[in-house]
């Protein structure tokens, strides 16, 4: 149902606007907001949702199908795919709760949410050295 | 159209009713005291009225806020809703007219046993016959015609009003030399004469409106020339 | 594919009494596009958006909206919306009067698209319009605007006088239509970060001539911000032109206009955000037609203003 997902959109990112709408439809899937058979908002609604052209919702969308990812019924919407390889990171509850302890504790710490992201961009890096991009 | 002509025409219809309400009530008056006439003399500014509160502000109006950008730019051409406008406009003034000195005078005058028609023909050139309308339908038009060179209310109603002294000079002291001889004696002859004058500048005022307004009169269309277009890239997306 | 452009302009020049408004502009717009017409206070910008709406006729040149000339044209009046700067409406008129306006006066009017958004956004109908606030003045004309149903919608400076809260409510309903029907959508601003998000096709106006005009992507592909040694800004291939340049002792910084980046590898190349664009040309008024005039018809197709057949304008140079 519509209302599982809502865009958003980060002005100040550098990063063209589809390109945060791809990222952030798979960024629910990895978290579990979105599932397989989920419906994307449709073009109108995600575009005056974020007062932005339809045309670059349709793009991201595009890219979306290009990516295998969703795939669009014409006249009923887009769909994220059923059988899609869902990333596993809601099947790691205690990773997660280990992390949400970590940034209480740097929150307690008095660490900004600007210091913690460019910790864990650091530490990423470290670790994932192909990858290329912020976190956050 | 209609409705939105008749819905601007609404508040100088009221004031165009209130005039006329002024008039009947003078001659209720008049029925009764002794005041020479005063109705019919008076009679000859309802046509000052038209041009001032109906003609005057009908294009100045829309220039002075800005709203002709709005209303010229909805699905109707600018002809059909200046013709739709001026409809309404023409059929409040020939009613006005046509009660003011139609039923008013005879009103105030019938009480005596005046004879009310057909008086002396160059003397009942303001207020009897056929020119009173002629009268009335020249000041809408020249009030038009202000409002759409002037562009503003004010100076489109001095406009106006200066043009109705100019014919009330040419009817009190012009016309009536300009008639022929054996004509003067005529009531028809003169009814006709003077009001085929008025129609005429009224046309002429009409036309100037429409110039004015950047509409050419119905000329042979220039067919635009030929443009050809290049097919349009498609769109990398 | 010819499909007809929902707005084309050729050579078109246009003088407020002796003062020349716009000179020789030139610009096709296809059907679908939302367009940015962006330019200082004074540019042209409303004597060109009046020129595509008929309110004004063009001294020389030509004006075509879907193939049509504008104006006294039905069957384009009313396909074409417009929304003048100060938000014309009737004071007398209440809103549902001034709805009421809109039904008489337009053949493809939706009622349920007026009330709806009436109610949404709280104004009351039988309110005369003089006596609502700006703001819902504002929000009235636009109704009245989008109720028609147009295919091509002109607004000039619609969100100069709305808070943020207001602006994203209009862009928002102006996104959702365009989605819905497909519109062309030509909007006016002097604000380039207003347009970011809403536009796919940009419009850049500069003393009454028309600088740049092209698809965003095609814009964005056919600039380059390049920074380097100085001494190398002479050897820049001919096949572009320096926009605007800024030089810091040995070091310059320029905006370079052509559809690939200089070969040449002590050039920093950066891909342009589209407000430095407008920001060089706005700083240039002239580089549109430096340093030679038939420059632009050798960049990228997307950045040639006139997809015409040659016209008298052309023939004069």
């Amino acid at each position: 149902m519509y209302g599982v997902l809502e865009f958003y959109l980060d002005r100040h990112a550098g990063i063209p606007t589809y390109l945060q709408l791809v990222q952030q439809v798979g960024h629910a899937l990895r978290v579990g907001a979105l599932h397989p058979g989920d419906r994307l908002p449709t073009v109108k609604e995600a575009s005056a949702q974020l007062a932005i052209n339809p045309n670059t919702v349709l793009k991201a969308y595009r890219e979306l199908e290009r990516g295998g990812l969703v795939e669009a019924h014409p006249g009923r919407g887009t769909f994220v795919r059923v059988g899609v390889a869902v990333p596993a990171v809601p099947d790691h509850p205690v990773l997660r709760d280990q992390l949400t302890a970590w940034v209480d504790r740097a929150q307690a710490a008095g660490l900004s949410a600007d210091d913690v992201v460019a910790l864990v961009n650091t530490a990423v890096r470290r670790s994932y050295p192909q990858r290329t991009g912020e976190v956050a | 159209m209609t409705w939105v002509a008749w819905r601007q025409a609404r508040s100088a219809g009221y004031g165009l009713l209130a005039v006329t309400l002024g008039f009947t009530a003078l001659a209720l008056l008049e029925r009764t005291e002794e005041l020479s006439g005063m109705t019919r003399s008076l009679s000859i500014y309802l046509s000052l009225f038209v041009g001032v509160l109906l003609g005057a502000p009908l294009l100045a109006q829309e220039f002075e806020h800005g709203t002709y950008r709005m209303v010229w730019t909805q699905g109707v051409t600018r002809v059909r809703w200046l013709a739709g406008r001026c409809a309404v406009a023409l059929t409040i003034t020939l009613a006005g007219t046509a009660v003011v000195h139609g039923a008013v005078i005879a009103l105030a005058e019938g009480g005596r046993g005046r004879p009310a028609l057909l008086p002396a023909p160059v003397d009942g050139l303001d207020t009897a016959g056929l020119s009173p309308y002629a009268r009335a339908v020249w000041m809408l038009a020249l009030g038009l015609l202000a409002g759409a060179v002037l562009r503003r209310t004010v100076g489109a109603v001095a406009v106006t009003a200066g043009g109705w002294m100019a014919t009330q000079l040419l009817f009190d002291n012009g016309l009536p030399r300009w008639v022929p001889d054996g004509w003067q004696d005529d009531f028809w002859a003169v009814q006709l004469g003077a009001s085929g004058l008025l129609l005429g500048l009224t046309a002429l005022a009409v036309v100037g409106t429409l110039f004015a307004l950047g509409l050419r009169p119905a000329l042979p269309v220039r067919r635009p020339a030929v443009t050809l277009v290049r097919p349009t890239p498609i769109r990398p997306d | 594919m010819a499909e007809l452009p929902a707005v084309l302009l050729t050579g078109v020049g246009y003088r407020h009494g002796r003062t020349p408004a716009l000179r020789d502009c030139s610009l096709s717009v296809p059907p679908g596009r939302v367009v940015g017409l962006i330019g200082p206070n004074g540019a042209g910008k409303t004597t060109l958006l009046h020129l595509m709406v008929g309110l004004l006729r063009p001294d020389r040149g030509e004006v075509r909206i879907f193939g049509r000339e504008p104006g006294g044209d039905p069957a384009i009046l009313d396909r074409v919306a417009f929304l003048a700067q100060d938000k014309p409406l009737y004071g007398s008129f209440t809103v549902a009067e001034t709805m009421r306006l809109g039904r008489h006066l337009n053949s493809r009017w939706s009622d349920e698209l007026a009330a709806e958004r009436l109610g949404r956004l709280g104004i009351p109908a039988d309110r005369p319009v003089r006596r609502l606030s700006g703001g819902q003045r504002s929000q009235v004309a636009i109704t009245l605007a989008m109720a028609k149903r147009p295919d091509l919608m002109v607004l000039d400076e619609p969100l100069a006088d709305l808070d943020p809260l207001r602006r994203h409510e209009v862009m928002s309903d102006l996104m959702a239509l365009t989605a819905e029907t497909g519109m062309t959508v030509v909007l006016s601003s002097h604000v380039v970060a207003e347009l970011e998000e809403t536009c796919d096709h940009l419009v850049l106006l500069g003393d009454g001539r028309v600088q740049l005009a092209g698809d965003l992507d095609e814009v964005r592909a056919g600039h380059h911000a390049l920074s380097g040694p100085a001494s190398l800004v002479a050897a820049l291939p001919d096949a572009g032109t320096v926009v605007h340049a800024t030089r810091t002792g040995e070091h310059a910084g320029l905006l370079w206009r052509s559809d690939r980046p200089p070969p040449d590898p002590r050039w920093a190349v950066r891909t342009p955000a589209i407000g430095d664009i407008v920001l060089a040309y706005l700083r240039a008024p002239e580089a549109s037609a430096l340093p030679r005039p038939t420059l632009l018809r050798q960049v990228s197709p997307g950045l040639r203003p006139v997809q015409t057949a040659p016209t008298a304008s052309e023939e004069s140079r």
